[in-house]
């Protein structure tokens, strides 16, 4: 897997997703997002591998629990690394600054 | 969907889908046996027949373990997967009923009529109707993992 939080392939179903580099950052398990989300912890292995997508519902609640957007964890199209996103949103701030 | 199965101390693990898939062919096989040993029980005694049964019995009861969870409590993906089991598995009945119904005048009936081959089918297809999306679902659901392995 590559460390930029997206899997290198959507899977099955066609959607790119952070949920493993954002619990490995966050230590949590998968039985503790699964118990959060109400799902059992196998369906969290099935998302981060990309072997499943997720309702509209779980999608969100996903979301609410790691406190992001939902197109921040979820995408059709690969997603950057976590890194170069946050170097290039530093980046433009400081250009914006005076 | 349940991964593991418990007789006391000895913890059968299920995560492989080649597992699975050896229970499924064994669960048949021995359907196939204990219905065979019912046919021919004047030639070869009781004693087969009950080995057949209870291994059957033993079989059935660790596949509706397993599924159990699918079953009654499961996920949105949980569920997703039994509505496909279900759809897959009476849909294909549906055909073979078809497919029964146009083949009875000429092939079926003398089948049927015959003391081995009608009662056999009569037990293919009443266990089928019971058994077949349970049977799909362990054999179709992809590997998963070990809940021991560190995540």
């Amino acid at each position: 897997m590559q460390d930029n939080g997206s899997q290198p392939k959507p899977g099955e179903s066609g959607l790119y997703n952070r949920i493993a580099v954002l619990r490995a950052e966050r230590g949590i398990s998968r039985q503790q997002l699964a118990d959060a989300v109400g799902v059992n912890y196998q369906t969290i292995g099935f998302l981060e591998r990309g072997g499943y997508g997720p309702s509209l519902k779980l999608a969100f609640q996903i979301a609410e629990y790691f406190d992001l957007p939902v197109e921040a964890i979820f995408s059709t199209q690969p997603l950057k690394p976590l890194s170069q996103q946050v170097y290039a949103s530093s980046q433009s701030e400081e250009k914006g600054s005076p | 969907m349940n991964t593991e199965y418990a007789i006391g101390n000895l913890r059968i693990r299920f995560e492989s889908r080649t597992r699975r898939r050896w229970l499924v062919a064994f669960f048949y096989a021995s359907l196939a046996a204990l219905d065979l040993a019912a046919r021919t029980i004047d030639t070869t005694g009781p004693l087969i027949l009950i080995v057949c049964g209870l291994l059957w019995v033993a079989l059935l009861i660790v596949i509706s373990w397993l599924v159990d969870n699918a079953w009654t409590r499961g996920d949105e993906r949980e569920m997703q997967r039994r509505d496909h089991a279900y759809y897959v598995a009476y849909r294909s009945l549906l055909w073979c009923f078809v497919a029964g119904f146009l083949l009875y005048p000429g092939v079926l009936r003398p089948l049927f009529a015959s003391y081995f081959w009608g009662h056999f089918l009569r037990v293919a297809v009443c266990f089928l109707i019971i058994t077949l999306p349970p049977a799909i679902l362990l054999w179709t659901e992809p590997d998963m993992e070990d809940p021991r392995q560190p995540s």
